[in-house]
């Protein structure tokens, strides 16, 4: 027995010391002391990145914002107090060096730069970009809506005119073109790589671009590798017609646990994490060793109330709501106090906002009135639906239902899958939705309310104003801005009136890095970092 | 032996034909159209359409099914809607990642519940086994995801002995050359030290969180059927016998009461294989239970397809495994 006892224990002896005599030592857990290589925590994977036909997802287009480039790009400016912003509504050249408009503002010419190649070394010409709008337009691409909302409908509108030289044609003037030029939708390809791939099965050559840009960038940075799962890895692009960019070689780590990607970012494991709760901001921005950037953006947050269906066809109903919402209360304890109150469906930093017609406030009395006089004195109950996984809408849709509940309406809360929850939204199938996804990157008040409000599209509420119709299509495509002014005051007025949506927050974009990582520009067009600015002090 | 194999082998076709059938319905009932995750919320209806054409989503159910057994017949599992890749693809190179930590944990759950067990049955109602019950019942009661986090917090974060949770190699160190796709054991063969010293530590704070979950039902199982063992008859005659209790232990009572736990085992496996994702998610594992989690989110049929074919296929041959040790362990199991 005694033996037996004297087996057992040495064997957990020597286990427990093996395991030990492992770890210690492993002391090497801030690896991070080089200065040529960034290590960024992502929560995801890139997928499809065929930069004209990609998904919605932001690590993506975050990639394709830096291995690509445009005919033109948003202009870095410096502000009073002195920091950096890629602004949203000036363009300067990108791989044009320059571009000029007719007199009468239907064609503009772009004289590209000398010199130009892409990332393997071919020569980039006019040829290129001309080959690129073809496959655009027949790929019908995403960008093909901005263009053909921009009066350029086919690609028989890009002309060739010589290897240095190419000129687009409006149908109408207007000044809407640029505002989605600078993006990955209008990515200039390699003929030479991405031809090739180019088949009878395949003619736009999607299943290689969604899967790779090697030899097709041209932007500051170049795919190195791609593991599925694990990480992707960014290189510099030696051949990038600009400044280059400062640090060598960007490493980005999937790591899907936001709690994971906070203590490596605070242990120094990495040196940006991205999407991080904004509860664990406030220690992150008392933290010498972490920079918080913090930008409002135009990203809007609101819940949708689809207006064709009972009882929110009700405009006294949709009204009774927004009044029993308690604003203060989410931003403070969902957004952490991250987030401005969002009142005006065109998001504050847009042209053209207007607050002065919201008269919503958290008045549960004004609520009650409002469900009587719209024949509901007992209230109804309904269902709340809200993507899985998303802890702004999930923290919201508690604050909604204890609010609602004192007025008499019952929500059921129901998370929907990723799937379920976009086929449902693009439908329109969605009846009470939480909704925080959506930035207009044409920064312009009417692309915002044409595709928001007018469009099949993205108007997810369904609503429908015959006054407000007609003034989006009178004054989107137009030079008069006089009139686009006082009719965009006028969309609002009338939209906050007949409250088609509760109107929440639009949140910061907030990036946390190591203090010792410098140079971020913000880019309030889109949020995406430029990683070609940063670098390691 | 061999007939009973190829007999069990060939039971495999159609038990997983019976898989596809179920799993190609329900991956279609579920609702969601992974169109929509796929094109940015501008595409128009027609792009939508002709994507929806393409993958062949199109077709009648019993078209598209047909298609793709004829595609997993011919090795070709259709491209993953999310990642673009091939699925077979897909799945091997995360199978190993997951296989590794999976055998890790299996064996420092084995090394450490089986002399837990057996310890807690020959010492029965002392301090050994209350400490094996309580273990058991933190085990089984603590949520694998926290005891992740609170490891990372106090191993990586506050004592520095372990590196980040970055999966399977750290950022900063080459993985080694592909041998067998298990990082620790390559690195060893190819003599790589430092990727040997940076895969290890990677695996170790993972291995243990998921051997602490699957520790309780076989240190329970070990000391249940242990207990039944050494109360049997013949091992009351055997001690009758004045055998040293040494070889009453471990070479009667044990080889009785093994064969259960090696039932367990397979089913704990099976568990882990499951509940990995949850501590792949924590640990950036680049494993199978993250990419059936994503697959799952954004309704990937064919990853999902892909996934169910493969487990199915894992918990078949599993037992199978299961089985032939009973035969070689217990000379009264004849095939």
């Amino acid at each position: 027995m005694r033996s037996f006892c004297n087996i057992l224990r040495r064997g957990a002896f020597a286990l427990l010391s093996g395991v030990l005599a492992a770890s210690v030592g492993a002391v090497s857990a801030l690896a991070q002391s080089d200065r040529n290589t960034l290590v960024v925590a992502v929560s995801h994977d890139l997928q499809n990145t065929d930069p004209t036909l990609t998904s919605g997802n932001t690590a993506t287009w975050e990639f394709l914002t830096n291995v690509y480039n445009w005919l033109i790009d948003y202009e870095v400016v410096t502000l009073d107090d002195g920091t950096q912003i890629g602004d949203a509504n000036s363009f300067v050249g990108g791989l044009a060096e320059s571009f000029e408009w007719n007199e009468d503002g239907t064609t503009v010419t772009f004289r590209m730069r000398e010199g130009l190649k892409f990332s393997n070394g071919d020569p980039l010409t006019a040829e290129a970009v001309k080959f690129t709008f073809d496959r655009i337009f027949d790929q019908k691409g995403v960008t093909v809506g901005n263009m053909a909302l921009a009066e350029v409908p086919d690609k028989h509108h890009v002309e060739l005119i010589d290897s240095d030289t190419i000129a687009i044609h409006l149908d109408r003037a207007n000044s809407l073109l640029f505002g989605n030029m600078a993006q990955a939708g209008n990515s200039i390809l390699n003929p030479n790589v991405v031809g090739p791939h180019m088949t009878d099965d395949d003619p736009y050559a999607h299943e290689f671009l969604k899967v790779d840009s090697r030899g097709t960038e041209q932007g500051p940075y170049r795919m190195e590798s791609w593991d599925p799962g694990n990480q992707y890895v960014l290189v510099r692009n030696e051949n990038f017609h600009g400044e280059p960019a400062i640090i060598e070689r960007i490493v980005f780590k999937i790591i899907p646990d936001p709690a994971s990607r906070l203590a490596q970012l605070v242990s120094g494991a990495v040196d940006i994490a991205l999407e991080l709760p904004t509860i664990d901001i406030p220690a992150l921005e008392a933290n010498p060793d972490i920079t918080v950037h913090r930008n409002t953006s135009r990203t809007i947050a609101y819940i949708g109330m689809n207006n064709e269906v009972a009882p929110f066809d009700n405009k006294l109903v949709r009204q009774a709501v927004s009044y029993a919402v308690p604003y203060d209360t989410i931003i403070e304890s969902v957004m952490n106090g991250y987030a401005i109150q969002l009142k005006s469906p065109i998001p504050l930093g847009t042209p053209g906002h207007a607050d002065q017609f919201f008269v919503y406030e958290h008045n549960l009395e004004k609520a009650k009135e409002l469900l009587v006089e719209a024949g509901h004195p007992d209230g109804f109950s309904t269902v709340f639906e809200i993507p899985i996984g998303n802890q702004e809408a999930k923290e919201t849709a508690v604050f909604l239902k204890q609010s609602l509940a004192q007025i008499g309406v019952d929500i059921q809360i129901q998370e929907l899958p990723g799937a379920a929850y976009f086929e449902k939204i693009q439908k329109h199938e969605l009846v009470f939705f939480f909704t925080n996804f959506w930035i207009s990157i044409n920064n312009d008040p009417y692309y915002h309310v044409y595709w928001k409000f007018h469009h099949s599209c993205c108007n997810y509420a369904n609503y429908a104003n015959a006054e407000v119709d007609k003034l989006i299509a009178d004054n989107t495509i137009s030079t008069d801005m006089a009139a686009q002014e006082a009719a965009i005051t006028e969309i609002q007025r009338i939209i906050l009136d007949e409250a088609p949506w509760v109107l929440l927050y639009q949140p910061q974009h907030i990036l946390a890095m190591r203090s010792n990582v410098k140079g971020y520009v913000y880019y309030s067009a889109d949020n995406f970092t430029r990683y070609q600015y940063l670098y390691i002090e | 032996m061999i007939s009973f194999v190829a007999r069990r082998l060939l039971l495999l076709v159609p038990v997983l034909l019976g898989v596809t059938v179920v799993t190609f319905t329900l991956t279609r009932i579920i609702p969601g159209n992974p169109i929509d995750l796929m094109v940015s919320p501008l595409a128009d209806a027609e792009t939508r359409e002709r994507i929806a054409e393409n993958a062949g989503l199109n077709d009648p159910l019993w078209e598209q099914y047909f298609r793709y057994i004829w595609g997993v017949v011919n090795g070709d599992f259709g491209d993953s809607f999310v990642t673009s890749q091939p699925v077979l693809d897909d799945l091997t190179s995360r199978f190993m990642p997951t296989f590794e930590l999976t055998l890790f944990a299996m064996l420092v759950a084995i090394a450490l519940a089986v002399p837990l067990g057996i310890a807690s049955a020959v010492w029965r109602g002392t301090w050994i086994d209350h400490i094996s019950r309580l273990l058991a019942v933190f085990g089984v009661a603590m949520p694998v995801f926290w005891v992740s986090l609170v490891a990372i917090y106090v191993f990586f974060f506050l004592l520095h002995w372990l590196p980040a949770p970055q999966g399977r190699i750290s950022v900063v160190v080459a993985p080694p050359d592909s041998i067998t796709g298990l990082f620790v054991v390559d690195s060893l063969l190819s003599g790589n030290w430092p990727a040997l010293r940076s895969s290890f530590q990677s695996i170790l704070m993972p291995a243990c969180v998921l051997a602490f979950a699957a520790m309780a039902p076989l240190a329970r199982m070990t000391r249940a059927s242990m207990i039944e063992a050494l109360e049997s008859d013949y091992t009351r005659a055997a001690r009758a016998m004045g055998l040293p209790e040494r070889s009453i232990v471990f070479r009667h009572a044990l080889r009785n009461a093994i064969l259960p736990v090696i039932t367990m085992i397979a089913i704990v496996y099976g568990y882990l294989l499951g509940g990995v994702v949850l501590v792949e998610n924590v640990f950036a594992w680049p494993g199978l239970g993250r990419y059936v989690y994503n697959a799952i989110a954004s309704s990937d049929y064919p990853a999902l397809q892909g996934f169910i074919l493969y487990s199915t296929t894992v918990y078949v041959l599993l037992f199978l495994l299961v089985d032939i040790l009973y035969v070689l362990l217990d000379p009264r199991v004849r095939i």
